[in-house]
């Protein structure tokens, strides 16, 4: 078991290392596809062919393992790309420890356009929503999405939705 | 072993369904989030019980790999500025000033970290309760650092 173990750390750690010389060296543009591609396929190319051909023992398990940490290691990059509000927030009233934060004092440190109006341009390179004049429309990827969230918020959790 | 593992996952969202769920019915003033982390810390302690020791490792690993994914997934239906924005356009709302501004969206955020006791308020001033997601965002900035962004 221990061996599973390491084999898939060894894995997960030696994709990371390729994805920092990569990122350091060459910023791809489209970088979730990219990523999405270092960390999700070009793995499958090696797991596939060992589960099929090879007589490996644990393949099923290291790749379990291999892409949970993969799946953790995606889920966080937004983080990454884009600055947290709640995490700026909390660096705000660290950095005004002594005398606290008014709500006012942290509003002034963020912009709307790196809050909103960004977040309004990502939404149409991802094809989720159109400007069609001064009205915003969702595309059937945004609907679909909508409709998973209110799903998922209202059906499971019986709560109200998110705000924002 | 990747079935107990995959199952174990599987209880840590039963939990957390049924805790949120419980706290609605009762009307408590909760943070999911950290809710999730409870319902997590029950499934590790069961796991530790139950699954033999040659397995624990690689199963605390997945569960808790996994149950980080569902994390931000959670999360993002919480907090994700797109997908509130998406609502609002599906709601037919125009994202004006007035149904989406700086000022509400940092009050809602300063609402969250209070129930997640990561701050407190002293007459109109936000101090610091917990250094936890505070030290997280800093170790967000070192990994930008190390990606060269």
């Amino acid at each position: 078991m221990n061996s599973i173990v390491i084999t898939g750390i060894a894995i997960f750690f030696a994709i990371l290392l390729i994805h920092i010389v990569v990122w350091n060296i060459l910023r791809p543009k489209s970088e979730i596809t990219a990523l999405f591609a270092l960390f999700i396929i070009f793995p499958a190319m090696m797991f596939i062919p060992m589960a099929i051909f090879a007589s490996t023992a644990g393949v099923v398990e290291i790749t379990l393992l291999y892409y949970a940490l993969a799946a953790a290691y995606i889920q966080s990059y937004p983080g990454f790309k884009i600055t947290i509000p709640s995490f700026k927030i909390l660096q705000i009233i660290y950095e005004q420890r002594r005398s606290g934060a008014k709500k006012e004092e942290i509003a002034e440190k963020f912009d709307r356009h790196e809050l909103i109006d960004d977040r309004l341009n990502l939404l149409v390179v991802d094809r989720l929503a159109i400007r069609e004049g001064p009205i915003w429309v969702l595309t059937w990827r945004g609907k679909v999405l909508v409709y998973f969230f209110i799903f998922f918020r209202k059906k499971i959790y019986g709560m109200e939705l998110g705000e924002g | 072993m990747i079935l107990i593992a995959l199952f174990a996952f599987g209880a840590v969202i039963c939990i957390h369904v049924l805790f949120v769920r419980l706290l609605i019915k009762a009307k408590a003033s909760f943070s999911p989030q950290i809710w999730l982390l409870y319902s997590l810390c029950i499934v590790n302690v069961i796991s530790v019980v139950i699954v033999s020791r040659s397995d624990l490792l690689y199963h605390l690993l997945v569960l808790n790999a996994l149950t980080y994914s569902y994390f931000h997934l959670f999360n993002m239906s919480d907090t994700a500025r797109r997908i509130k924005l998406l609502i609002l356009i599906h709601r037919g709302k125009n994202i004006t000033n007035d149904n989406y501004s700086i000022e509400s969206m940092i009050e809602v955020r300063l609402q969250r970290l209070h129930k997640m006791r990561q701050i407190y308020q002293d007459a109109d001033s936000y101090y610091l309760r917990s250094y936890f997601l505070l030290g997280i965002s800093f170790l967000f900035e070192g990994w930008k650092k190390i990606l060269a962004r």
